[in-house]
């Protein structure tokens, strides 16, 4: 599993993390996100050993990351920004990465290769973004991670390709336990894989839950009543996190167990009354606190 | 595999041996056309000199690939720092900070030094077919120790030049700046040494660079050592340790680096400040030096304002210079060079005013221009205790007033500048002279101090005087006595000022040489000439000393006495009015000693000036005797 515990780190004055914890459970994908400059980067460098923290741990298997050479050959990393040795060509690269990482596996390299047709022989630095992408990708899960970090994994993919690098990852999650944490920005393909999200914002870890769970725990709300006093009757109890008035009907957003939800409302009489999960977007869209149109949008 | 828990990872040796093998290439090609190929274009037999000449480091050409293909080299594998997406994904590979580090610095090295060991192994094979000039003996020949040396000090140059360049990685946030800085780094002791120097010569009255510059500042870097002299065994174990040391803390500087700066200038806040100052001092105190006789003080204004914008444009990497923090370390850069300055111009440390307790001296040394013409200087080395106290009495006599002596006799007059004529000066008194003292102290520390004063001064002072007639400076007169006129050559040759009676400043003149060889030819002559010079210098007396004589006709009789010695004695050689050389035989034995004098013959050398004037001289000379007589 990879655990960070009070994670601080600040530049030049500038609280980039802010006393950070966050969990990620073996065997499980880990969606990160966040706004821009949240800090989603400079935590992801943590967590691949590249930069030290100022105070708190990153561990991995309860291992610091920091300088531990065990730990990060059993690390897999694609970062946002790729690099690779100028001139050097896919193969040239394997045989680089193949001289770093103990659990390299040629046939897995070989077989991705051709699943992903990219010129084994042509400078990497004459392919197109997308492509330079798929070749760290197949140079990564060539070498077996046990944890593997992404950061911006599918960006510049076409959905083919990013149908193909998602099922290598569940595959890999599924049959050899290995745990996974992904930034990225496109929400709803995060939706449909990852098990728990963590939510940065401005440096702090705003919330981290089972991504179900998180669903199940916000709703929005639609709902008629017969006069404003049975409205405010049904919604008195409940934890309303923001209400509006279109015409007769209500739009609300309200934190709570859907059951308790729905009694309260039932309890009210209404005219009209729908009861719809956030999406992961909706959620992250309403918890980064949106402008009021964005919320608005998001209700109607 | 190799194992990721050692400090040296041969996988990533390997691929910078593969990426960056051109340089090292780049490098070896260059010294093979300067070197082997050079030689062998002569054919065979290879010449010596030439083998002479790459083995003792005089040829230039590999002299400045030593510097450019360390910092080369140092820079490629290096450069994963200097960009955030590099310096990321390099450290996020199962490498620990230590092996990157290391293997890193070993690749480099072994890249830099690969080219000369390959090129020392083809010079010891074309060393079979070298053979001797033709008025060498036999037995010349390069032994494979002369190969070793030659290695050992390449291999000490590019070791020093390489690891500084590691340092200035480590500090360094770009590439074109690790280029700078390491480039800037190799020379920046000397540099400050110098400028630090220069400081001393402008402010502080008495400071004397003599032998500093020479012993000191041009061995603070074997590559600018090996410009002046070989490296001695001592100097290359002192180089190798200070690489080790700026190695080691290049290696705890790059634990310590902070990645997210890559792409800034200096990934340290102090390195910033600590070069920027740097690059702002050095500007200043350049036109501060060139301007200062003009503009005073003032002169040190220019400088700083155009190594402030430089400066503050490089390390920010922007040209926005008039922030906030740049105006602050602007200021606190010009209070730190004011503060230097004015350690200097009051003499906080007390420099000017420092004369040596005498019974701490063990001898000192004492040379002027009034000591330097004819057989009238003070012995080599004083080392009399009364005549010591004598003359640290004198010293204390000089600074006791050093703004009087400086300016009042002097104005604008340092002692870089000593164009001037002694004509200008109605009271030949009053011409300013140089005073250089230099003390050898018991415990072996040297004191040098170079004063400007009035002739005067030095003539009034009865202990100089008293120093002058003492019997430690019977050494010259005792010289003479023990040349003998039938083993030493005479060479008479005239000396005068065109239209010197006129006033005029002109250049000087010479008159034809008349040379008496040693032997018996003319040896009457010969005799006669020698007991007339005895006989003068045993006479001169210590006013004589301030005649103005500088500018004076004379003759100059440069005398070479040659006699035997013993093959097995040491050489030595003496300064002063009189210096030996040797002729060697051909197993490089000295067979030979040889004694120079020269004397400078003035109108005051009357009995002398007597024996000229009946000798068969030819005729410029004798019209050169008649001028020196008027």
């Amino acid at each position: 599993m990879i655990n960070v515990q009070g994670l601080n780190k600040q530049f030049d004055g500038f609280q980039a993390l802010n006393n950070l914890h966050l969990n990620v459970e073996k065997g499980s994908i880990y969606g990160l996100i966040g706004v821009n400059g949240s800090g989603k980067t400079t935590l992801i460098r943590h967590l691949t050993g590249v930069l030290k923290a100022d105070t708190g741990t990153v561990q991995m298997d309860g291992q610091d990351v920091f300088d531990n050479v065990a730990v990060k050959q059993r690390l897999g990393y694609i970062p946002d920004e790729l690099f690779f040795f100028g001139s050097y060509t896919l193969r040239a690269m394997s045989r680089f990465y193949k001289g770093l990482y103990p659990n390299w596996n040629e046939d897995r390299y070989d077989a991705m290769v051709a699943d992903f047709a990219l010129p084994e022989r042509s400078r990497l630095s004459r392919f197109s973004k997308g492509m330079q992408k798929q070749a760290q990708f197949i140079l990564t899960m060539s070498c077996m991670p046990d944890f593997l970090v992404l950061d911006e994994p599918i960006d510049g993919l076409d959905p083919i390709v990013r149908k193909k690098v998602w099922k290598y990852i569940v595959d890999d999650v599924a049959e050899r336990q290995m745990t996974v944490l992904v930034s990225s920005h496109n929400l709803k393909e995060m939706e449909g894989i990852c098990d728990s999200i963590g939510i940065l914002s401005h440096g702090e870890m705003k919330i981290e839950r089972d991504l179900d769970e998180l669903k199940s725990d916000i709703h929005k709300v639609q709902a008629a009543f017969h006069n404003q006093e049975d409205a405010d009757r049904a919604f008195a109890g409940l934890n309303v996190a923001h209400r509006e008035k279109s015409g007769s009907v209500e739009h609300l957003i309200i934190r709570g167990a859907r059951e308790d939800v729905e009694k309260a409302v039932y309890a009210a009489d209404p005219i009209i009354f729908d009861m719809l999960p956030l999406s992961l977007e909706e959620v992250f869209i309403f918890e980064m606190g949106g402008e009021n149109d964005d919320i608005a949008q998001l209700l109607s | 595999m190799t194992s990721r828990s050692s400090c040296l990872d041969l996988t990533l040796i390997r691929e910078n041996f593969k990426r960056f093998w051109p340089i090292m290439a780049g490098g070896f090609l260059f010294w093979i056309v300067c070197g082997p190929f050079a030689l062998a274009l002569g054919g065979r037999p290879y010449s010596y000199s030439m083998m002479s000449t790459i083995l003792r480091h005089i040829n230039p050409a590999p002299i400045m690939l030593n510097i450019l293909l360390p910092v080369a080299l140092a820079v490629a594998v290096f450069s994963y720092l200097h960009r955030t997406n590099s310096a990321g994904v390099m450290h996020a590979m199962p490498y620990s900070r230590k092996s990157l580090f290391v293997s890193n610095y070993v690749s480099g090295l072994v890249m830099a030094l690969l080219p000369v060991l390959v090129i020392t192994l083809i010079l010891l094979a074309m060393n079979t077919g070298v053979r001797p000039e033709y008025y060498m003996d036999a037995s010349s020949v390069f032994t494979f120790g002369d190969f070793a040396r030659f290695f050992l000090e390449e291999f000490t140059i590019i070791t020093f030049v390489y690891s500084i360049s590691v340092f200035a990685a480590s500090i360094s946030g770009l590439s074109v700046i690790h280029t700078l800085t390491a480039a800037a780094l190799n020379f920046i002791v000397p540099v400050v040494y110098l400028v630090l120097m220069g400081y001393m010569d402008i402010f502080e009255y008495g400071f004397n660079a003599g032998t500093l510059i020479e012993e000191v500042a041009l061995r603070m870097n074997p590559y600018i050592r090996i410009l002046d002299d070989r490296l001695s065994a001592k100097e290359v174990a002192i180089y190798l340790v200070i690489a080790l040391v700026i190695t080691v803390l290049a290696y705890l500087l790059y634990k310590a680096r902070h990645l997210e700066r890559a792409g800034e200038s200096y990934v340290f806040r102090p390195a910033k400040y600590i070069i920027g100052f740097l690059m702002v001092f050095v500007c200043s105190s350049l036109t501060g030096f060139v301007f200062h006789g003009q503009l005073g003080v003032a002169a040190f204004i220019p400088g700083f304002v155009v190594g402030y914008v430089v400066s503050q444009m490089i390390v920010n990497k922007s040209t926005k210079i008039f922030t906030k923090e740049c105006l602050t370390s602007g200021l606190v850069y010009a209070l730190v060079i004011a503060a230097c300055i004015c350690v200097f111009r009051f003499d906080l440390v007390g420099y000017q005013k420092r004369v040596p307790d005498a019974s701490r001296v063990k001898e000192v040394q004492i040379q002027s221009n009034v000591f330097d013409m004819g057989l009238d200087g003070l012995p080599d080395k004083i080392t009399d205790p009364a005549n010591i106290e004598k003359v640290t009495e004198f010293h204390r006599l000089i600074v006791s007033d050093p703004e009087n002596y400086q300016n009042l006799w002097l104005g604008n007059y340092t002692s870089m500048d000593y164009s001037y004529d002694s004509r200008d000066y109605e009271d030949p008194l009053t011409r300013p002279i140089s005073f250089n003292i230099e003390y050898t102290m018991k415990n072996g520390l040297p004191m040098s101090r170079n004063y400007t004063i009035p002739a005067g001064m030095l003539m009034k002072d009865e202990g100089m005087r008293a120093v002058w007639n003492s019997a430690e400076n019977g050494g010259l007169y005792d010289l003479l006595l023990n040349i003998g006129a039938v083993n030493t050559d005479f060479t008479l040759e005239g000396y005068n000022l065109t239209n010197a009676s006129q006033g005029e400043f002109t250049n000087w003149e010479s008159y034809e040489q008349d040379n008496m060889p040693m032997g018996t030819s003319r040896l009457a002559e010969k005799e006669a000439l020698l007991k007339a010079i005895r006989e003068d210098v045993r006479t001169y007396d210590y006013d004589r000393l301030f005649d103005d004589k500088d500018y004076a006709p004379y003759i100059n009789i440069h005398l070479d006495c040659r006699e035997s010695c013993d093959p097995s004695a040491p050489e030595e050689y003496v300064n002063g009015n009189a210096w030996n050389y040797y002729d060697y035989n051909d197993a490089g034995q000295p067979i030979y000693k040889h004694t120079v004098l020269d004397v400078n013959v003035n109108k005051s050398y009357v009995h002398t000036l007597e024996v000229l004037q009946s000798m068969d001289l030819s005729d410029d000379l004798i019209k050169a005797v008649k001028i020196v007589m008027q």
